[in-house]
């Protein structure tokens, strides 16, 4: 039996969809059986992100409605192999696939893999309901802003509501530079009001970008960048190891400065 | 460019930096949110703890602070709410009842055993002594 876990935020751009990528595609390095699901019904995304647009011929709707099996659904990713994505329809709403359809779905999908990552839509309506019907477990994503932290914690109130008992914090976009002068809250501040545990911590990176005009997650990248590393480990994380968080504090001080000045290699 | 050099320098300068004051608005947010308490429900709560305690003891209105608290996911009132004194009718010790006449009949018989007295002889002086 696999494990079912949503990726969620409330709050909407936050990076549930860059995370579920780059999550899924680690693991699947890590030699797991995974399938991503879209459960972003009407603006689906996870497709582009993964660069499998072009394949998805039919969606979990039409799995529902009987149009196809689920394996016809499922999009084998070219790369890995053993990563496969079921598309969510772009052209149905929210409210064309209803919790005990989704339970029914991903049921079926926990008996083939070991990790079923769920990227939920923004909001608590329906799509949100529905992404989070099946799962066991969530990852909740917040940027290190008021209004993102405010939704993350509407979330973590209504997961543990629907008895999803194993809750971890992602923390995106964080710039150290900004919390090393007080602009920004730091991997602590929201650590400590959100009060649950932390999985991992992504920095702002341009390389996100990047990897998402190509379709390509950063984890797949040759040469390591931050963001991509931050994922690595999330997976690792997830995936049972114990692997120490990303130093990001800069020391920004003059006093540090005139420090590193005069203790820099000659 | 001066002022932020001076607070690099000296962080303690910039103690009123936007990092603190989102914390503390965020705490008190979600403080409130968490709780799905209304303002009006807290408000009759409030009323009607003070009607119940304002049946025993005389608050200090003006010392009395009533506000919700967020700590790791719980939400606590909290209620500080001086008394200035127990209501009279509810003193432990009463003036009136021990004033009041109880008809001898309904009183148990109190014996003496006579022989047994002068057991008590090297203590009855210093009793007197306390009387006098
Ligand atoms: N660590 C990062 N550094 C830089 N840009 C990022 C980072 N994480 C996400 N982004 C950018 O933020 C935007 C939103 O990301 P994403 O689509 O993953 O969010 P989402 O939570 O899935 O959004 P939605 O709620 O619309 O589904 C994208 O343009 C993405 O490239
Ligand atoms: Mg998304």
């Amino acid at each position: 039996m696999g494990r079912v876990i949503v990726i969620t935020s409330g709050k909407g751009g936050v990076g549930k969809t860059t995370t579920t990528a780059n999550i899924g595609m680690a693991l699947a390095q890590r030699n797991r059986k995974v399938v991503v699901v879209d459960a972003d019904f009407g603006l689906r995304n996870l497709d582009l992100l993964l660069g499998l647009e072009n394949r998805v011929v039919y969606t979990a709707v039409d799995v529902l409605s009987g149009q196809c099996r689920l394996e016809q659904a499922l999009v084998k990713d070219k790369r890995r192999g053993n990563l496969v994505l079921l598309p969510a329809a772009q052209n149905r709403t929210k409210d064309s696939v209803n919790p005990a359809q989704m339970r029914q779905l991903i049921s079926a999908l926990t008996k083939v893999f070991d990790y079923v990552l769920v990227d939920s839509p923004a909001g608590i309506e329906m799509g949100f309901q529905n992404a989070i019907a099946a799962a066991t477990e969530a990852i909740v994503v917040t940027t290190p802003e008021i209004s993102a932290v405010r939704d993350a914690d509407r979330v973590i109130g209504l997961l543990e509501a629907n008895n999803i008992k194993k809750s971890g914090l992602i923390i995106n976009r964080i710039r150290p530079k900004m919390v090393a002068v007080n602009d920004m809250m730091s991997v602590d501040d929201v650590t400590e009001i959100l009060a649950i545990p932390l999985l991992g911590v992504v920095p702002e990176d341009e390389k996100v970008i990047v990897s998402t005009n190509k379709g390509e997650p950063l984890v797949l990248s040759g040469t390591p960048t931050q963001a991509g590393t931050a994922f690595e480990n999330i997976a690792r994380r997830l995936d049972g190891e114990k692997v120490e968080f990303l130093d990001l504090t800069v020391k920004d001080d003059l006093l540090s400065k005139i420090k590193s000045f005069f203790t820099r290699p000659i | 460019m001066l002022i932020e050099l001076l607070e690099k320098i000296f962080p303690t300068l910039n103690d009123r930096n936007s990092r603190q004051e989102v914390k503390n608005r965020l705490k008190l947010i979600l403080a409130h949110d968490r709780s799905d308490l209304t303002p009006q429900m807290i408000e009759s709560m409030r009323q009607e703890i003070l009607a119940v305690m304002s049946k025993y003891v005389d608050l200090d209105s003006d010392a009395m602070d009533f506000t919700l608290e967020n700590r790791s996911r719980v939400t606590s009132l909290v209620a500080n709410l001086p008394i200035l004194r127990v209501k009279p009718e509810f003193y432990t010790v009463k003036g009136e009842g021990i004033s009041q006449e109880t008809p001898i009949e309904d009183l148990p018989e109190i014996s003496i055993d006579e022989s047994a007295i002068g057991d008590f002889q090297g203590t009855s002086e210093l009793r007197n002594e306390n009387f006098k």
